[in-house]
């Protein structure tokens, strides 16, 4: 319908520049640094940035809260591990399992692709129906969709061995592989967001009405959008599974939905930096917190285990960033752009 | 399937039925006047449990546990709204849904740090498990109170929305809160008496869900939250009635396929659900019921 603008692209091509820029000093600082647990905590971050940065795709651009992404990330993860863990792993775990993915065994670039289409054909299928829905009402659906997901996730033991979870994923991950994976998805991520069906589905999430009476198809811009996420949390799931080497169904539910969804609204949700700056922040309040969740003593007081307590604290941070920055962090704005 | 079997499952889909409606409503209620999604609404809930479970281990009666649970449950939804949605009140709609968000997640954690992260008895009186037997017919007490009170709390509120001018300030607002406004309607009264009767309702459908269980978790919430959100959906977003109709569609749904399901697909009873109300929001986007307000701009 319309052609791409040459001053977004420029705009989100230096974005993209300052921010990869950024992730590699701090990649390459932690790398220099050669502490195994800093290397540890480094990767996760990245890895959790292109979980919050995919998200940020849809919500972001759409202005509609999804609930639903999360499932899209578990189906990149089984993809992922169906894929990758070697036959004789899977003869055990799954005896059951199709001759055709019994045999499969596929390195890290196939088995991320493949996260990404099979989450694509579920965003496919779920969006068709929600695509057509009101703001608030797809909001509740993509609800639905995680507990549906969940429930497919821990009963469908042929395939996803139901609760137990899957083991003998093979680690095709390490710190640049994550950090490859973030910049590469940053750069998509920002491709969307200046690309012509972007700005459509921003200008919907701003006017809604006034958007379709410039032509905007609001139902084709939204399903787009909502294809796109759900591809990329398919890919950033199954980079996540290769890393994690072992998972099962409750590592895709209501706490994961929380914790990606709060460091989006900390960042700030119209902006793909602000997913980034958010994913630092949480990341960097839990690793401060998760050793005195153990329970800790102080002078003469022992506090007992405080179960909860990283949860607790991001949700009262998610508080007051709201009542006094009711747009986040960064509200709108992009590192290294001038809105 | 034999007569006795079908009363059975139809009396069982009522009464799940009617707390799901509550639940909805509860939900709608907060929805059509301020425009809100009350992520917290669940932890009402699990408030109403918490309390009953302090007072029957405290050695109350049920009843007094229960009434006490509504109660609570009712002050702190008025509470909340004062304390966590009072300052974001002109904050866009995400902005909202997230802050209630944080609310249920504090709520959940707060328990979990207070009383225990695992699971506590609430011990039922024996009654609840009986069965009445008529001829062939046997019929859950359990189920038949269920839906006693549901109907009785549903019907109250209609009576309270239709025939006093609280009631008819409720509706003004639900329908235009800013006309509402400009007719003389003091807003902060009228958002508290919606935050009251939410957390009232599901006070109500808390108590029933708990006589259900038996044991309160700090989760529980999430269930409850989950099938309200549905039923709103199924019966149109910001329109009280088709809350309610909302929640008795997806009681009948999931009890139909509990039946006809065969027993390996049992476990995703709750997705087939799911799916047969993303099929109906194919075809009806509006819900059910559609609002009958002009789009609002």
């Amino acid at each position: 319908m319309s052609n791409w603008s040459r001053r977004r692209l420029a705009v989100s091509g230096r974005t993209w520049l300052v921010l990869s820029l950024l992730l590699l000093l701090a990649g390459g600082g932690v790398w220099l640094w050669d502490d195994a647990n800093l290397i540890r905590i480094a990767t996760n971050f990245f890895l959790l940035c292109t979980l919050v940065v995919s998200l940020q795709v849809f919500v972001g651009n759409s202005g509609i809260v999804s609930f639903g992404h999360v499932a899209f990330f578990g189906v990149g993860a089984y993809t992922a591990a169906l894929l990758t863990i070697p036959p004789n792993v899977k003869e055990r775990a799954l005896p059951m399992l199709p001759a055709i993915l019994m045999n499969l065994e596929t390195g890290l670039v196939t088995a991320t692709l493949g996260g990404a289409l099979v989450a694509f054909l579920v965003a496919l299928l779920t969006g068709l129906a929600l695509a057509r829905m009101q703001e608030q009402a797809m909001a509740m659906a993509t609800l639905a969709l995680l507990v549906m997901m969940h429930a497919i996730f821990s009963n469908w033991e042929t395939v996803t061995r139901g609760t137990i979870g899957l083991y003998g994923i093979p680690r095709g991950i390490n710190l640049w592989v994550a950090l490859s994976g973030i910049i590469i998805i940053i750069g998509l991520a920002l491709l969307f967001k200046a690309s012509p069906t972007g700005l459509h589905l921003q200008a919907s999430r701003e006017q809604p009405l006034a958007a379709q009476t410039i032509g905007i198809n609001l139902v084709r811009v939204r399903l787009i959008g909502w294809l796109v996420s759900g591809a990329l949390m398919g890919s950033a799931g199954a980079l996540w599974a290769q890393n994690i080497l072992a998972f099962g169904p409750d590592q895709f539910y209501f706490v994961e939905t929380f914790t990606v969804l709060s460091m989006l609204v900390i960042g700030g949700l119209g902006s793909v930096s602000g997913a980034v700056v958010g994913a630092a922040v949480v990341t960097g309040v839990s690793e401060m917190l998760r050793d005195l969740e153990g329970g800790f003593t102080l002078g003469p007081l022992s506090i007992p285990e405080l179960p909860g307590l990283v949860q607790l604290a991001v949700a009262v941070l998610i508080m007051i960033i709201l009542i006094y920055r009711p747009e986040g962090l960064l509200g709108q704005r992009e590192v290294g752009g001038k809105r | 399937m034999t007569p006795e079997l079908l009363v059975q499952q139809l009396i069982n889909a009522l009464s799940l039925g009617s707390i799901y409606a509550l639940l909805a409503l509860g939900l709608a209620m907060v929805f059509s006047v301020l425009g809100m999604l009350n992520f917290a609404f669940g932890e009402l809930v699990t408030i109403t449990g918490y309390v009953m479970f302090w007072l029957v281990a405290a050695q109350t009666s049920f009843v007094t546990a229960a009434v006490a649970g509504v109660i609570f449950a009712t002050l702190a939804s008025v509470l909340i709204e004062q304390i966590a949605f009072r300052p974001l009140r002109r904050a866009p709609f995400v902005t909202l849904l997230f802050s209630s968000f944080a609310v249920a997640v504090i709520i959940q954690n707060l328990i979990r740090q207070l009383v225990s992260p695992r699971p506590k008895g609430v011990p039922v009186p024996g009654i609840f498990d009986e069965v009445w037997r008529f001829g062939t017919f046997q019929i859950g007490v359990l189920p038949m109170i269920t839906l006693g009170v549901g109907l009785a709390a549903l019907g109250l509120l209609a009576a309270f929305l239709q025939r006093t001018s609280w009631g008819l300030a409720i509706r003004a607002a639900a329908l235009d809160f800013e006309v509402a406004r400009l007719m003389g309607i003091r807003a902060n009264r009228v958002i508290s008496l919606a935050f009251a009767i939410s957390g009232l309702l599901a006070g109500v459908a808390g108590v029933l869900w708990v006589a259900r269980r038996g044991t309160v978790t700090p989760d529980m919430g999430f269930v409850p939250i989950l099938k309200a959100f549905i039923a709103v959906v199924i019966g149109g977003l910001g329109n009280l009635w088709g809350a309610v109709l909302g929640g008795f569609v997806l009681a009948f749904l999931e009890v139909t396929l509990d039946v006809v399901l065969p027993i390996e697909f049992r476990p995703y009873t709750e997705a087939f659900a799911l799916i047969a109300v993303v099929v109906i929001l194919y075809f009806r986007p509006q819900g059910l019921i559609a609002a009958q307000t002009a789009e609002r701009v």
